[in-house]
């Protein structure tokens, strides 16, 4: 991903909720805590996510560097959901088609 | 075509709508598409005093028609006008058009006129008094001949009024139609589905639908449940009036319960099960989508979806009802107290009716599949967690288009043991 498509990321690809809704951490885990709106997420790529898409503008270089690769990241594990997804559909349509074509004859 | 693979067609496109929706990933572009939206000059004084006027006058009239007209029900303006006029196509309107009940609302009108005491509503009630209420005033439609006997629905008329009024009076009309008032609160649910808004800058315009992504758009764990009672008060209506229901009332009131004993009994297991339903797939939200964000937090934006299908499933259930019946309505409407022996009614629609109830159905889930869908992108910061979170409420709502499309489809008759009534 380019620097630009990081910005568009930064920019327009933003969360729209200004107040966070309330979380509650099971025992035993402890959350990643925003710095800037107290929000509670767990693992890494989730808290990283958060403070590029909420915060980009008041990231140092390094978390914005850590949101462009965890957002680039995200676009991998998307793909792959993409393909699967896309699976489902052709195996439900021509399900459907089949199990229609079999009771029609 | 046997009936297993039309109803699992139907549970199939709502899937395959999830699937085409997890492609939409751009936040930016879900934005534009919910942000879409026109104001337009609000309404004069002169047309909502005008509004009043007409809810009230209609309420009087069909109170006064329900105790002077005739006793048989189909004959009966009043009869006519609540359940055809209002309930069918009145409803109707507040999710197609906008919610005009706050203006409309004659029982508001009646109760806004003595002082109030404004005594404090307690906090804590918040929106529980209107699920009880709601699933109070179904359970009579369902029970009562309340659909047939036109003294008995004017008494009922009055009797609601008289609640609203005491209710207004100590707590004030804005705390009473906005808190504990179930009517009210199934028409403002509604009307955040409805293209049409009144704000403060006058009226909005916007797509179907697109305001129940706000955050504010359903509020507190008693509003989410709220919102599942309003689907399953219409479903159960429906199942009631199907073969399966017969049959198993009949074998319930057969090994000894009395009948009245069975109907409640499934009216509140029923409704259990679909807030256990909800709250499944609500805990699986919050696992997949990998999100310490309360049960209650996710459920209050998820639940908004819910509304789309509810839309879309009373529309289903009562189209064809209105149509057959409107006639009767205009004719009987002409001489209220001297009606024909027989109101004419439209005996057979014509068959595209039926696929156009069936759309309906379809329409509000694959809307509410994409309001399930912005809502994830809205709360979770991972666009696969976003897409994982709403597994738990397609899995529900594909169980739900089963049951409604078969409830829509399924031949109707009459609920055993009560003595007519239910529509």
């Amino acid at each position: 991903m380019t620097a630009r498509q990081a910005d568009d990321a930064g920019e327009n690809h933003t969360q729209a909720t200004t107040t966070q809704p309330a979380t509650h951490v099971p025992d035993g885990e402890t959350p990643q805590v925003c710095p800037y709106c107290g929000f509670e997420l767990p693992a890494d790529d989730q808290y990283r996510l958060h403070l590029g898409l909420n915060h980009y503008d008041q990231l140092d270089d390094s978390d914005q560097q850590a949101f462009r690769e965890a957002y680039h990241h995200e676009e991998e594990s998307l793909t792959r959901f993409r393909i699967i997804a896309l699976g489902g559909l052709v195996a439900l349509y021509f399900g459907f088609l089949l199990i229609y074509a079999v009771l029609a004859a | 075509m046997p009936t297993w693979l039309f109803l699992t067609t139907g549970g199939g496109t709502v899937g395959a709508s999830f699937l085409l929706a997890s492609f939409v990933t751009d936040r930016a572009f879900m934005r534009s598409v919910h942000d879409w939206g026109y104001t337009l000059p609000a309404p004069g004084r002169l047309l909502e005093w005008l509004g009043r006027v007409v809810g009230l006058a209609i309420l009087a009239v069909t109170v006064a028609v329900g105790y002077l007209g005739p006793e048989t029900g189909y004959r009966n303006l009043s009869i006519l006008v609540v359940w055809v006029g209002w309930w069918g196509g009145y409803v109707a309107s507040t999710y197609l058009l906008g919610n005009t009940w706050p203006t409309l609302n004659p029982f508001r009108t009646i109760a806004s006129i003595p002082p109030s005491l404004d005594r404090p509503y307690p906090d804590r009630l918040g929106a529980w008094p209107s699920v009880a209420g709601l699933l109070a005033l179904i359970w009579i439609e369902v029970v009562s001949p309340l659909a047939d006997d036109p003294r008995l629905l004017a008494t009922t008329l009055v009797a609601y009024t008289a609640v609203s009024v005491a209710g207004s009076v100590v707590y004030g009309t804005e705390t009473w139609f906005g808190h504990v008032d179930p009517i009210a609160r199934v028409f403002s649910l509604f009307g955040r589905f409805a293209p049409l808004a009144r704000t403060d800058e006058g009226l909005s315009l916007r797509l179907p639908g697109s305001a129940l992504t706000n955050a504010d758009a359903v509020g507190g764990r008693a509003e989410t449940v709220f919102v599942v009672a309003v689907l399953y008060v219409t479903t159960f209506d429906g199942f009631v009036g199907t073969g399966l229901w017969a049959r198993l009332i009949t074998a319930v009131v057969e090994a000894g319960v009395p009948p009245l004993v069975g109907y409640l009994g499934a009216y509140l297991a029923g409704f259990g099960l679909f807030v256990a339903a909800f709250r499944w797939a609500i805990g699986l939200a919050r696992r997949f989508g990998r999100t310490y964000i309360t049960r209650a937090a996710l459920a209050e934006r998820f639940a908004p979806s819910l509304l789309a299908i509810a839309a879309g499933y009373h529309i289903a259930h009562n189209l064809g009802f209105i149509l057959g019946l409107a006639p009767s309505l205009a004719v009987v409407a002409a001489s209220p107290l001297s009606p024909p022996q027989q109101p004419p009614v439209v005996t057979t629609l014509p068959g595209w009716i039926s696929g156009l109830e069936l759309a309906f159905v379809l329409v509000g889930h694959f809307i509410a599949v994409w309001i399930a869908h912005a809502a994830a992108y809205e709360l979770l910061p991972g666009r696969l967690e976003a897409i994982k979170s709403q597994y738990g409420i397609t899995l529900v709502m594909i169980a739900y288009t089963i049951i409604s499309l078969w409830i829509v489809t399924t031949p109707t008759v009459t609920p055993p043991f009560l003595g007519g009534g239910g529509v």
